[in-house]
Formats: C-alpha cells, sequence, structure tokens
C-alpha cells in the first residue's frame, strides 16, 4: 500500500485555481522530490497531504489518502498528523514556539512516539543528527541563529520517526556543509520512513530523491523519473564554489513548461533617489562593531566598508554572528561598541535616532514570515515603504516598477498569508527597494527560492547596483550567491576576515 | 533593558501619577459645592458659629497650604482625621481595605477563570458558529448597566426567593468571611460587571497568536485540542492577557464603590459615598487616594507580570 495516495486533487483559492489536478503516489520508504518555482502550488500540496487548507483555500476535486487515512476528515487528521506524519513547514524558524525551549519541544514532539524507554537520550540522538549542539536543547528560539532554528526544528520532525515526512524547504538556510549532513541524513532514514521532500534546491533533490516531481502553476509538469541511487552521498564538498553557469538545473529536470516572467524591466534613473555625483564617496564604513547577548560577544571588532556599486558577501557558519552583524548595521541593533558612518557621515544607534538617515541602510530580514504583516496587503506595504522614501528627501519608484524589479507583476493585491515562502522573500526585498536607500543588506534573501528566480533576483541586484550606484551587503550560506560579490568575507569567532 | 531599570522606570512613573491624583483628589472635593460646617452646624446656626467651627476644623486656612500639609502628612501615612468622626481615616481604612480588596479578588478570581476558558475556547475558534454566539453573548454583557444588573439580581433572589440577603449588614465586630451569604451578591454583581470586557480582551489576545505561524506548525504535527492550548497557544498570549485583567482589576476596584453602596458592604467604597454625602472632606481624599494607589499598584503588577511573561525577554542561562 502506498503512504500517500493523491488522485486528481484539485485546490481553489478565492479566485484562482491554485492546484490543479495533481495526481501522485509515494511507496514506504521512498523519497519524493516536489520542485518547481516559486508560487507553483508547492506548499499547498504538502499541506493538502496533511489535509491543511491555508484560509481561503478549498479543495474543489480529488482525493487524498494518507496511511490509507483520509486526512480532510477529523478522524483520519488525528490518525496521521504528529504521529504517522511529521511535518516541517517553510519558515522553521518562526514555526517554534517561543515560550518553550528547544528541549522542550523536541520531548514534545517525542510524546507521540509510544514505548520509549529513555526520551532524554533519543531527544539529544536527534539533535546530534541535525549537528545541533546539546547545550543549544536548553535555550528559547530567540536565541537561536536562524540555521540553528532551522535544524532544530528539523530535529523536531525527525524525533517521533514518522512513517512520512513532509520537509517543505529543508535545507535552504543551511550552509553547504550542513546542506549535505541533512542529505545524508534523510538518504539514511531507512525503509521505515517515507519523505515528500518539497525544495527547490535541485542538488539536494537529485542526491536524495528516487522520484522528482515538477509542478508549475499548479500542476505536474514531467516527472524526472528515478533520478538516481540515493546512496552513496555524492553532493560536492563545500570548497568547490560552482559558478553561477553551472548550477542551472541539470538535464535530469526538465526544464519548467511555464517559466516565471523575465525581469526585463528597464531600472530608470530616477527609480531611486541617490545621485550619482556622490558615486566615489564610501557608502557605508563601520568600524570595531562590538555586539553580543547577554554576556556572549558575538562580534567581536568588526570593520566593513561598502564602495557605491558595490557588492561585499558576508559568509560564516551557522550561528557566527551574521544576521547580528547585519542587524547592528542597518541600526535595529545596538552594539556595544562601534561606528558606522553612511557617505562620510556618522549616524547613530538605533535607526530611530538617524533621521532622514534612517533609510539609508536598508534590511531585508531572513524571516519573510514574520517581517511581513499579516494583515496588509502587498501594495499597502511598498506603499508605505515608499512615504518613508519621501519623507526622508528621497524619491519613491512606483508600485509596478517595484514589482516588475522582482519578478512579481500582479500580486500587489495579495496579502502575506496567500503568497509562497519565494514570493514572500521577493515582496520583502521589494520594500527594502522601496525606501531607496544607499546600502542594502540582505540576509538570505534567495535562501528558498528555486534556482531560476534566485538567478533573476540576483541579477536586479546586480543592475541595481551598476546603475545606481547601491551597494549591497549579501549575508549568505550559499557559495553561489557570494560568487556575485565583489568581495567575500568570512564571518568567524567574532571578526571578518 | 534590564530588570531593575524597568521597575525603577514603572515605580517613578507610577510615583508621578500618584502626585497628579493627590492634586486632582484634593482640588476636585475642593470644588464641591457646600461643605462641612454646613453639615456639622445644621441650620439654626448663625454666621458667626459657622466661622468658629470653620477655624477650630482648620478649613480657613488658604487651600494650597491645606494641600500642602495634607500630602506631606499622606507621605508619612498619616492621612488626617475625620471631620464628622473625629476618627484617623487611615484607622478606617485599615478596617475596610481589607474587605474591599477580599471582595475584588473573589470577584477577579472569578472573572479570570471564565474569561480565560470561554476567551480561549472562542479565540482559537475565531469566526466559528461557537465564536459568534460567545461574542453576541459577551456583547450583551457588557451592554448591561450595572446597576440594573444590581437592583435585578437584589429582586430576584434576595426578595422573591430569598435565597441571600439584600443588604450585607455585618455584625459589629465580624468580618464579612464569617458570614459568606453576604458576599453572594456583591461578588455577583462585579462579576456580572467586568465579565464581558475581560472575556473580549482574552479573546482578542488570543486570536493573533492562535492564528502565528508556531500554533499552525504545532497544529499540523498533532497538537489539538486542551494541549494546544496550554502547551502553545496560552504561554504565547499570557502576556496580554494579564495586562488585560490587571486593567480589569483596577476597573473592578472603581466599580466596588458603586456595589458596596448598593448593598452596603463594609468596604472602603461603602465609607467613600457615606463620607461624600456628609461632606467628610478629609475623609473623601484619604480614601480616593488610597484607591488611586492600589488601582496603580495592580496596574504595576500587571505590566512586572506581562514583562516576565514575555518569552523573548527570557535567558535560558547567563552565558
Amino acid at each position: 500500500m502506498n503512504v500517500v495516495e493523491v488522485n486528481g486533487l484539485g485546490l481553489h483559492g478565492a479566485n484562482r485555481a491554485v492546484v490543479t489536478d495533481v495526481s501522485l503516489a509515494l511507496a514506504p520508504g521512498r523519497i519524493l522530490g516536489l520542485a518547481g518555482p516559486s508560487g507553483a502550488g508547492k506548499t499547498s500540496l504538502a499541506h493538502a497531504v496533511i489535509g491543511y487548507l491555508r484560509p481561503g483555500l478549498t479543495v474543489a476535486t480529488g482525493s487524498v489518502r494518507v496511511c490509507g487515512f483520509d486526512p480532510f476528515t477529523a478522524s483520519g487528521s488525528r490518525a496521521v498528523r504528529g504521529s504517522r506524519v511529521g511535518y516541517l513547514g517553510q519558515d522553521p524558524a518562526s514555526g517554534l514556539n517561543p515560550a518553550r525551549r528547544i528541549g522542550s519541544q523536541l520531548a514534545e514532539a517525542l510524546r507521540r512516539r509510544p514505548g520509549l524507554s529513555d526520551p532524554r537520550a533519543t531527544v539529544a540522538e536527534a539533535a546530534e543528527s541535525v549537528r545541533l549542539p546539546a547545550d543549544l536543547l536548553r535555550r528559547y528560539p530567540h536565541e537561536l541563529s536562524g540555521g540553528q532554528a532551522q535544524r532544530a526544528a528539523l530535529a523536531a520532525a525527525l524525533v517521533g520517526r514518522p512513517e512520512l515526512l513532509i520537509l517543505d524547504e529543508p535545507t535552504s538556510g543551511l550552509d553547504v556543509t550542513l546542506r549535505r549532513q541533512v542529505t545524508e541524513l534523510l538518504c539514511g532514514l531507512g525503509a521505515g520512513t517515507s519523505v515528500l521532500l518539497v525544495s527547490h534546491d535541485t542538488e539536494v533533490l537529485r542526491h536524495v530523491a528516487h522520484d522528482v516531481l515538477r509542478m508549475a502553476a499548479g500542476r505536474l509538469v514531467a516527472s524526472a523519473g528515478p533520478v538516481a541511487v540515493p546512496a552513496p552521498v555524492t553532493v560536492p564538498a563545500p570548497a568547490v564554489v560552482p559558478a553561477p553557469a553551472a548550477v542551472s538545473a541539470p538535464a535530469t529536470v526538465p526544464a519548467p513548461a511555464v517559466v516565471p516572467a523575465p525581469m526585463t524591466v528597464s531600472v530608470p534613473a530616477a527609480a531611486c533617489g541617490s545621485s550619482p555625483a556622490s558615486r566615489s564617496d564610501t557608502l557605508l564604513r563601520a568600524a570595531g562593531i562590538v555586539a553580543g547577548y547577554g554576556r556572549a560577544t558575538v562580534l567581536d571588532g568588526v570593520d566593513l566598508h561598502v564602495d557605491p556599486g558595490q557588492c561585499v558577501a558576508v559568509v560564516g557558519d551557522s550561528g557566527s554572528g551574521k544576521s547580528t552583524l547585519g542587524r547592528c548595521l542597518a541600526g535595529l541593533q545596538a552594539p556595544w561598541r562601534g561606528q558606522i558612518a553612511v557617505r562620510g557621515r556618522a549616524v547613530p544607534w538605533p535607526a530611530g535616532r538617524r533621521g532622514a538617515d534612517r533609510v539609508a541602510v536598508c534590511y531585508v530580514p531572513q524571516d519573510s514570515r514574520s517581517a511581513l504583516n499579516p494583515r496588509e496587503p502587498v501594495a499597502v506595504a511598498l506603499t508605505r515603504a515608499g512615504r518613508a522614501a519621501s519623507r526622508a528627501g528621497r524619491q519613491a519608484a512606483d508600485l509596478a516598477t517595484l514589482l516588475d524589479l522582482v519578478g512579481l507583476p500582479g500580486l500587489k493585491d495579495r496579502y502575506p498569508g496567500q503568497l509562497s515562502g519565494g514570493e514572500r522573500e521577493r515582496v520583502n526585498l521589494a520594500r527594502a527597494l522601496a525606501t531607496c536607500g544607499d546600502v542594502l543588506i540582505c540576509d538570505e534573501v534567495t535562501a528558498s527560492l528555486d534556482e531560476q528566480s534566485e538567478r533573476s533576483v540576483l541579477d536586479t541586484l546586480d543592475r541595481l547596483r551598476h546603475e545606481l550606484g547601491l551597494g549591497i551587503v549579501l549575508i549568505t550560506h550559499s557559495p553561489v550567491v557570494a560568487a556575485r560579490a565583489d568581495a567575500t568575507h568570512h564571518l568567524a569567532e567574532g571578526r571578518l576576515t | 533593558m534590564s530588570w531593575l531599570r524597568f521597575v525603577a522606570g514603572r515605580l517613578a512613573v507610577g510615583a508621578l501619577t500618584l502626585v497628579t491624583l493627590s492634586l486632582s483628589v484634593f482640588w476636585a472635593t475642593e470644588g464641591l459645592p457646600g461643605d462641612v460646617v454646613g453639615v456639622l452646624s445644621g441650620t439654626d446656626a448663625t454666621a458667626a458659629e459657622r466661622v468658629r467651627l470653620r477655624e477650630s476644623l482648620g478649613l480657613d486656612r488658604p487651600a494650597a497650604q491645606r494641600y500642602l500639609d495634607w500630602v506631606s502628612g499622606a507621605a508619612r501615612g498619616d492621612l488626617g482625621e475625620s471631620l464628622v468622626t473625629g476618627r484617623s481615616v487611615g484607622d478606617v481604612l485599615a478596617e475596610r481595605v481589607t474587605n474591599s480588596l477580599g471582595l475584588v479578588a473573589i470577584a477577579i478570581t472569578v472573572i479570570a477563570v471564565i474569561a480565560v476558558t470561554v476567551g480561549t475556547l472562542s479565540g482559537m475558534r475565531a469566526g466559528t458558529r461557537l465564536d459568534r454566539f460567545v461574542s453576541t453573548g459577551v456583547g450583551g454583557l457588557i451592554a448591561l448597566p450595572d446597576f440594573l444588573v444590581a437592583a435585578l439580581l437584589l429582586t430576584v433572589f434576595a426578595s422573591v426567593l430569598r435565597l441571600v440577603p439584600g443588604v450585607s449588614l455585618v455584625p459589629v465586630g465580624d468580618t464579612p468571611w464569617q458570614h459568606p451569604q453576604v458576599l453572594v451578591l456583591p461578588v455577583v454583581s462585579l462579576v456580572i460587571g467586568g465579565l464581558g470586557a475581560a472575556t473580549r480582551l482574552l479573546r482578542a489576545s488570543i486570536i493573533p497568536v492562535a492564528a502565528g505561524p508556531y500554533v499552525e506548525q504545532a497544529r499540523l504535527n498533532g497538537a489539538r485540542g486542551i494541549g494546544l492550548a496550554l502547551r502553545h497557544v496560552l504561554p504565547n498570549a499570557a502576556g496580554p492577557a494579564v495586562q488585560a485583567l490587571a486593567v480589569m482589576t483596577a476597573g473592578l476596584v472603581g466599580g466596588s464603590i458603586v456595589v458596596e453602596t448598593l448593598f452596603t458592604f463594609p468596604g472602603v467604597g461603602h465609607e467613600l459615598s457615606q463620607a461624600v454625602a456628609s461632606r467628610d472632606v478629609t475623609m473623601v481624599q484619604g480614601l480616593a487616594l488610597a484607591l488611586g494607589a492600589v488601582t496603580l499598584v495592580v496596574l504595576l503588577a500587571g505590566d512586572l507580570a506581562a514583562r516576565a511573561l514575555d518569552p523573548t525577554t527570557r535567558r535560558s542561562v547567563p552565558r
């Protein structure tokens, strides 16, 4: 019997079909990959497998069976959720309960697994399997970095040893080493666990999945069939930094039928208000930044400067303080010591005290889900950012231009809950662009984008910096993204090298 | 911000509010028509007798001077003496305050239990039939005037059914706790008066949490019902919920004045309304200031509790 059987499933939103006529089957012990551009309906399909529909969605056609149960019935969902099926959603950091320690959340996931002699040891084992240091189990979610939180959430999904694991972008925020470890982990799950793996990462899919299904505009466009024998793992070593061109979709996965609108919008010179006259100045100069939490020092004397049109990448291990640096530069967090100057003018902390310079340094946060107001449509969020730019004496770009820049035309009336993970990230980016800052700090902005969207977002950033002299700091774990930068700095033990 | 700075800041703001409160209490009572001299001397007194009485009570001195005397006395814990009976205001307060606070404490406990249960149920099912039913009922409860509720309770339970006494008279020397039946109607009136608003506030603090990403994640991993509420929703809604209950408690301290007067319950509120009737300015000022101080303490406690319950202020280990 198949673990998952989906027959002719159609999911409808208020005025559009989100998923159309999808049929798939997943046999025990198999790993099924689900690929496709952002907004293709991957997450909605994964939700449907455990009988969940985001508000506004309804089942129009078809049926779903999981372990023989219909998850859309009350008894069926009780039978599968948490016990037979483990689910890990997108933006896993926001899926952790802020009020409880990591260890207790792992222990709760375990309670549904009967007859366990030593739950503490099992929790420790699960943490170890995702390389989560044991002392982090005592922490609260807000005390973890984005990558650490992601691994904690993954451990919570794994610890119950469910028959079916549904993982939505489990590797999006992880660096190459961690990604390879997670890949090995999934390959080593054995025959007892089937996996439905939603990912935009063709490398991971190729090495883990027995079959890969590709979705575009709510339909399955092609089945790639058996891709590769999963074991042994042959993910390239982290030292190999693939050139961007080499990462285009591998031949085994056919190109999607529906290609996201290519971004051919030219940036009008007046779109943003930075004047080309001042291009020679250093845009952003940070010196001796020392910052931390409690008694722990995270940044220990970081210097960084960004010239007009320059793109600087900051890479480093998960938990090394990359996001802390980004937040300090943007003025969201006051460091213990250090100075920062924008265009040669020293600016104070926090950002609220920077006057007209408060929008000079923009931050695009990692967790796109909690960064957008759930009750505010895209157009309102962008217009509000544009007004902030106008107040600071900058000329705001108009809405349509911004959405075209990030490749999301026609999404202006959607609420964040109606956007896919990749679309949310790009809306976040558009909002930062709307403020017409001099420097853009992008914290893992392409982490949950498929390669094609990632490439076009990076192309947009490249064009913006070349045409407008925008400075860009790319915080990233991905060598592909870092390869776009003029300079790459490595953050380790509180110092930038 | 550290706890020390937070508490110190709140205490400073509280002290400032108390000073403002003392000013408004003093000048409001000063502006009341008629004075204690008229009440004490009766209608037959001559103008000369009235002047003598006014001098003997010290009421002929300038108001600013009397305010400073009163405030400096209050700062030392001396609220002066009743102009009518000559009893120390502090003594009356000490005798009555436990009765009033006890009454409010019982009422807020009942309100908290019902409001948390009903508010959570309805907030976690926002938009369903149950939620609409609860919201309608709660709206009706809020719309009911308090005095109408009290009068209705009196008629039904005291006059018609004769289950509980309509007047909360307590034999001299006894406390109300020795006669629980006298507490029933005052507590029920306070509960009905405050329950509607408290439930709405609780529901409103539950809804955003219940719609949050970690509750969605927990639901999708099988958490539901009481487990979902206790482990995922309530811990994250506790901060705003406690604030709501603190504001509610502060409101009940004020509401208890009406209820105590209505049922002649031997509390501060009852004394206060009697003092107003007899133009006993010192008593009114002292009791009003004390009730204001209690309200400020309750709100401060709410702020501290809400901060302690905010998960992002927690530190797992002093690293």
